[in-house]
């Protein structure tokens, strides 16, 4: 059975690139392209993890991690934070809201793909 | 009237008046009768006359150089930093002219090295991005591409579009503050650029299901401007109407002949723009609160609003918010108007 990666994003390229990485490892791909369609997602079809992006208009990753923590089927999730700025207390913050890593984009394909792996691994 | 003249012609009064006091005293006290009573007043009238215009004149000679500081520091603060405040020989006074005059020379010279250092980045960041574009032209041409490859290439080429257009904006907008943009002032045919621009949205804005329409007077007005900056005005005007409209929406292109101008008015039927907001639409590097979901996702960096205005005030017109309107966004591009 393929794991089944959900990635929330506004950024089309950057959910082609994940496809283009993670796919041919073997994962299922979904995509959402805004915090509300994300959680929608992951209600209706739960995915093994979350890969989560942090600058999104509207509903930012931060908010989307502390809704998905607060809620009880999703509370377990694994969730990767990602973001193109990295600033020390955004990542405290970020990881203070339930998230289990967070990276900086651009990152190397080998770098996420290991961190899912681990992440998978441990849930 | 400005405090130099008021507080010339208070001082003339005062010793006018004291000379009047003087001259009546002087008639009072020595019981002067006729011819020598008549010599003292016509003396005293002289007197009074010297005297008033020697005092106004000295009013003048002090409160100049204070009305110079005054000028000085308003050009200084409206942007004009070349102005020089000059010295009149009263000391204190002097020094401070020449204490402004240091801080408008360190402000210009600040200036001078921001506009230099986006100039120079701007340039250096176009010579990489240009060759990145040529090459991957050059990839483009390969016939034994994988789909994918294709793909992820005008992907590619499109992020590459983008970031070119910023460098391309932050320069345009560093050249427009230092007014080293240079606008043409022509007759222009704004009725045909109007249409110009619609044809390059058609296909656009029907794939989005809007209509776009253009509404011309009888006899199009023509517009004493630069026709590219206009086309360029344009460009941005319509493409934020489509950007920023529903599907199955509208985009209505208008021109005037009002009192001496050009008006060309764009309206769009998207979700507007809040009242609250409206004073930070056209500044630099400012993108408003999303209205909408869709309105969210559109990509930029809030410049594009900034530049056209900036461009339309550089052409002797503006760039304004129709406030009148009631539902979606209606921006008008006012340009003078060439006389018949």
């Amino acid at each position: 059975m393929m794991p089944k990666i959900l990635l929330v994003d506004d950024e089309e390229d950057f959910h082609s690139i994940v496809r283009q990485v993670l796919e041919p490892l073997g994962y299922e791909i979904a995509s959402a392209m805004d915090g509300e369609a994300g959680l929608e997602r992951m209600r209706g079809d739960p995915p093994d993890l979350v890969l989560l992006d942090v600058n999104m208009p509207f509903k930012d990753g931060f908010a989307v991690c502390r809704e998905i923590r607060a809620t009880p089927q999703l509370a377990a999730l694994p969730v990767i934070l990602l973001t193109i700025r990295r600033l020390d207390h955004e990542v405290v913050m970020g990881l203070d809201t339930g998230a289990d890593d967070y990276l900086t984009k651009p990152c190397e394909p080998a770098v996420l793909a290991t961190r899912i792996e681990r992440l998978l691994e441990r849930s | 009237m400005k405090f130099r003249d008021s507080f010339a012609i208070f001082a003339t009064a005062m010793v006018g008046l004291n000379i009047e006091l003087l001259v009546l005293g002087l008639l009072y006290a020595q019981r002067l009768h006729g011819l020598s009573a008549e010599l003292v007043v016509a003396g005293g009238q002289g007197f009074l006359l010297v005297a008033c215009a020697a005092t106004y004149w000295a009013g003048q000679r002090f409160l100049r150089p204070i009305a110079e500081l005054f000028r000085g520091i308003e050009r200084f603060g409206k942007g004009g930093l070349d102005h020089r405040i000059p010295g009149h020989g009263i000391r204190e006074l002097d020094q401070l002219a020449t204490h402004l005059n240091e801080m408008a020379a360190n402000l210009e010279g600040l200036d001078k090295l921001k506009e230099g250092i986006i100039a120079s980045v701007s340039h250096e960041l176009r010579s990489p991005l240009a060759a990145m574009d040529g090459f991957l032209a050059l990839v483009q041409g390969d016939p034994g591409l994988s789909t994918q490859s294709r793909e992820n290439l005008v992907r590619s080429c499109t992020n590459l579009a983008r970031l070119r257009r910023l460098v391309d904006n932050l320069l345009e907008m560093s050249q427009l503050e230092a007014g080293r943009l240079e606008c043409e002032q022509a007759p222009v045919d704004v009725a045909a650029v109007a249409r110009e621009v619609c044809s390059l949205f058609d296909a656009q804005a029907r794939t989005r299901g809007l209509a776009l329409e253009l509404t011309l007077p009888l006899e199009p007005p023509l517009a004493l401007a630069d026709a590219g900056r206009v086309r360029q005005i344009l460009v941005n005007l319509v493409d934020n109407a489509v950007k920023y409209n529903s599907d199955g929406g509208r985009i209505d292109l208008s021109l005037a002949f009002q009192r001496g101008s050009v008006e060309l008015s764009v309206a769009d039927t998207g979700p507007g723009i809040a009242a609250f907001h409206r004073h930070l639409l056209f500044e630099r590097f400012r993108r408003l609160p999303s209205a909408s979901r869709e309105s969210a996702r559109v990509k930029g960096v809030g410049l594009g609003l900034a530049i056209s205005r900036e461009l339309a005030r550089a052409m002797g017109g503006d760039l304004f918010l129709d406030e009148t309107a009631r539902t979606g966004s209606v921006f008008s591009l006012r340009l003078p108007a060439k006389e018949k």
